[in-house]
């Protein structure tokens, strides 16, 4: 009888803690949406905070409050939007799927330093200095911030200065653009090809002085292609409609500013010389046949 | 012994994280952000009043008696575990936003050892009740101000130019040996008995 006492409170201790737990989960019971538990499991579970909201679980509870968009989860992409929109008994629209764009090609050459930078290794710090990093006081810094911040590995350093967004990689969460300080970084949309590598606003004169590569607002890729537009003196490529745009548009410039990814991937263009050289001359051979063109034209009227 | 030196006690001279050493897994990992310590620290105070408080009465009106004192341990932890659980339960339900803002460390504290240091610590010291609370009491001060010390530390130490092997885990757990160190100094507060 004596050994069998502490089975006897063990178990009563057990028992009382049990029915406790039993009544307890019945009178603060909390109606949970079945449906969060199943986005839960089906949500990748990246907590990359994307979509704005606090982590992979918050972004659960805000889908079935009806506050966001099945779409918003940018590392699901559309498999997962289209099986929340499921769950959830909405139609869904495919948003295009986005990368990020360093729109900057001012490498150390192009655009060279003032002065030797040894502060804080962050771009917000070198940002803070005036004088620190480059010459061009728009473009990208090169400390890497946005590496801090992409949590998928899709932004490296390159040798000369700059960063490049590996575009495999990126599932366009966005973080990056928020981490730079000077709003270099874009989110485009991952089909496109051709890329105005430049965010520079300031007057030709300023950006000519500062960058070898620096976007001046001429208009010549206007003229190329009607998805270009001009915003003060800075160029962008918008993305309302599909048409394709020609490879004259990157010949044309004058700065060498736009990057046609159909001829050269982003890595070489901005750390491969001989592609830069192989631009140069391809543009040269254009536009003396423009020339030609134009002179012919000229001829046939008068 | 007056509960007023219970408290500066268990606060400062016998600090549970930096001299007995207990409940050094939250103390190493949400010590991040103040914020989160403070947290922390609030869920601490509260389960650990709690879990005492029952403890104390179960070891007196049941184990005590019954002479089976051997089963501290086991039942303590029990009663502990499932304290938080309803705890966690009740909190969820009554207040959302403290549930919210407790969040992860309401779970966690279940397998603290520092929660169940001091259950066992009221006993062996034969404190009343009274002296129960305040020991209570202060020890989860104690565990506060060693958290929130050391995140503040720690939040300068993120901007501090750390050497590269020391990075992260390494430079905190040295910082966690110096303040501990530190408050070594506080045992020549202890009135001698």
């Amino acid at each position: 009888m004596e050994m069998m006492i502490p089975m006897f409170v063990l178990l009563g201790v057990g028992l009382v803690m049990a029915s406790l737990l039993a009544v307890g989960r019945k009178a603060f019971s909390v109606e949970v949406d079945p449906r969060q538990e199943r986005i839960n499991d089906i949500l990748p579970g990246v907590n990359c905070g994307g979509c704005g909201y606090p982590g992979c679980s918050g972004y659960a509870c805000a889908l079935v409050e009806g506050t966001a968009s099945p779409t918003d989860c940018a590392p699901g992409g559309a498999d997962l939007a289209i099986q929340l929109g499921e769950i959830m008994g909405l139609e869904i629209e495919l948003t295009e799927p986005m990368v990020a764009l360093i729109a900057c090609a001012g490498t150390d050459t192009a655009s060279p330093p003032l002065a030797g930078y040894i502060g804080e290794m962050t771009c917000g710090a070198a940002h803070a200095i005036p004088g620190a990093g480059k010459a061009c006081t728009r473009g990208c810094l090169g400390l890497g911030s946005c590496i801090e911040a992409c949590k998928f590995d899709a932004i490296v350093t390159t040798s000369n200065g700059l960063v490049i967004v590996l575009k495999e990689a990126c599932i366009g969460c966005g973080a990056c653009v928020d981490a730079c300080p000077r709003g270099v970084i874009k989110m485009v949309p991952k089909k496109e090809t051709v890329h105005v590598l430049c965010v520079n606003p300031d007057k030709p004169k300023l950006v000519k002085a500062v960058c070898t590569v620096g976007c001046t607002g001429c208009k010549l890729c206007v003229k190329q292609s009607k998805r270009f537009e001009i915003d003060g003196t800075l160029a962008h490529v918008t993305y309302s409609d599909d048409a394709e745009i020609p490879e004259s548009a990157a010949l044309a410039c004058p700065q060498g500013t736009i990057l046609d990814s159909r001829k050269y991937t982003v890595a070489a263009w901005i750390t491969d010389p001989s592609a830069r050289k192989d631009y140069d001359s391809r543009s040269t051979v254009w536009k003396d046949e423009e020339k030609k063109r134009k002179a012919e034209l000229k001829k046939a009227r008068s | 012994m007056s509960v007023v030196i219970i408290v500066i006690m268990a606060m400062l001279t016998e600090n549970f994280v930096l001299s007995k050493f207990l409940g050094i897994c939250p103390f190493l990992g949400v010590s991040r952000r103040i914020s989160t310590a403070v947290g922390m620290s609030m869920a601490v105070l509260f389960v650990m009043l709690v879990a005492s408080v029952i403890t104390y009465t179960l070891q007196q009106y049941v184990l005590a008696p019954l002479e089976i004192g051997y089963l501290q341990t086991i039942v303590f932890i029990l009663v502990i575990a499932s304290t938080v659980q309803l705890t966690e339960m009740a909190v969820q339900k009554l207040s959302p936003a403290l549930y919210q803002a407790l969040g992860i460390f309401l779970p966690l504290i279940t397998t603290n050892c520092a929660v169940l240091g001091l259950a066992v610590l009221n006993i062996q010291r034969n404190y009343s009740l009274l002296e129960v609370i305040f020991h209570s009491i202060g020890a989860a001060g104690g565990f506060a101000i060693a958290l929130l010390l050391f995140a503040g530390i720690r939040e300068k130490l993120d901007w501090a130019d750390v050497p590269d092997v020391f990075k992260g885990a390494a430079v905190a757990l040295i910082t966690a040996g110096i303040l501990s160190l530190a408050f070594m100094g506080f045992a020549g507060l202890a009135p001698s008995n």
